[in-house]
């Protein structure tokens, strides 16, 4: 085939082009991942001790943890979709919330006798919450790579990773309507922990489902 | 006569609003541009076109990655960028990735086509090992070992072509 007749042929198809631009479709996919979690958060049923946790500050923090983390990286990701993109150095700013975090468990650390501050650092539900995050994160993930298959993404791993970042931080910052524990250094531990596997998930396997 | 960056921003604008015609133009006036951004890095014309190909076909699978409101030219050679990227990579797999030095994407239009001309000029003038591994090493930013894996040619044959190339550039510039 000659370059005129590719042209021909292509030019006959017309340009594939989405209805709406490329940040709101990065960020429409987010909404719907976000909002398929929060059904399932909302099934799960909110925290038992809700109405009186919503007063307390902890529990604000919990959320905004994870919502800060994930603006960063949505917007990571709205970026990177280009192909002339660099790689975002405003994406180090994820880390920020986590430092703040950590000043606050430290504290609460040094606050408790060693027994009670080990009681509040493992809460009832060290073990599952991670998990639970990563697996609640596979929803904006799909949503996300799906968008991300149209695009024209060119650092594979750093745009799986954000893909990853910010479904983990939207998952954990929904879990914490549902989860029950109220303490700094369990939050930085465990929904730290459930949001590095969903960013290493999105990093390993973005070649694989996102190469073109 | 080369497109220049506004006429392609302005047809990639229109195609995006459905205009059928200017996408044709669009992707009649990209051919060229492809043409000689490949012809400047590859061994053979076969090649060449292969890769105009591929990444016409690329750029209108993908045309929803294009921003309406940035400049169409950084996006077009960065498409093109990845397609010649991909085509070293599988030429020998088992080369690592994490070598390939990724050049800075905030090419303009112009560096790309017009001011980059007179790099170009002054390169066509060199023999043509000189002047591709200057622009793979230098301008496309790969490292001596993909450039040396791209030419077919070993390590320290890269480093002296370009040593030389660039002695003969600097001749050149203060004989000006």
């Amino acid at each position: 085939m000659t370059h005129d007749e590719l042209v021909a042929q292509l030019a006959a198809e017309g340009a594939i082009r989405h209805r709406m631009p490329l940040r709101m479709q990065v960020l429409s996919a987010a909404t719907i991942g976000m909002l398929f979690v929060l059904a399932i958060v909302l099934l799960w049923g909110v925290r038992p001790d809700f109405s009186a946790a919503w007063l307390t500050g902890m529990f604000w923090i919990k959320l905004a943890y994870g919502i800060l983390i994930a603006t960063v990286a949505i917007l990571a990701c709205i970026l990177l979709m280009r192909p002339e993109a660099n790689p975002p150095r405003f994406l180090l700013l994820a880390g920020a919330p986590f430092a703040a975090l950590a000043v606050l468990a430290v504290r609460e650390w040094n606050s408790l006798p060693s027994g009670a501050a080990h009681a509040a650092w493992l809460g009832e539900t060290w073990a599952t919450c991670p998990w639970t995050i990563a697996a609640l994160a596979l929803i904006p993930m799909a949503a996300l790579f799906r968008t991300a298959r149209r695009m024209a993404p060119t650092h594979y791993g750093l745009t799986g990773s954000s893909i990853g970042l910010a479904s983990g931080a939207i998952a954990a910052a929904l879990y914490a309507l549902h989860c029950p524990e109220s303490s700094a250094t369990f939050v930085l531990t465990w929904y730290t922990a459930g949001i590095a596997i969903s960013t290493a998930l999105g990093g390993l396997f973005a070649r694989k489902i996102i190469a073109w | 006569m080369t497109a220049n960056e506004a006429t392609l921003t302005s047809l990639a604008g229109a195609s995006a609003q459905g205009d059928k015609r200017a996408y044709r133009d669009l992707l009649r006036a990209v051919v060229p541009l492809l043409t000689g951004y490949f012809s400047r890095r590859l061994q053979y014309n076969s090649e060449v076109d292969d890769l105009v190909q591929d990444t016409l076909i690329a750029v209108h699978r993908r045309f929803d990655s294009y921003d309406t409101g940035r400049p169409f030219g950084p996006w077009l050679f960065a498409v093109a960028r990845h397609k010649l990227l991909d085509h070293f990579r599988r030429r020998r797999p088992h080369v690592p990735l994490a070598d390939i030095a990724e050049i800075a994407a905030d090419v303009s239009f112009d560096e790309a086509t017009g001011a980059r001309l007179d790099i170009e000029a002054a390169l066509d003038r060199l023999n043509d090992k000189q002047a591709q591994s200057i622009r793979l090493t230098r301008i496309d930013g790969l490292t001596v070992a993909e450039a040396a894996n791209a030419q077919g040619v070993s390590e320290s044959d890269v480093k002296v072509s370009v040593h030389r190339g660039l002695k003969a550039l600097m001749r050149m510039i203060e004989v000006k």
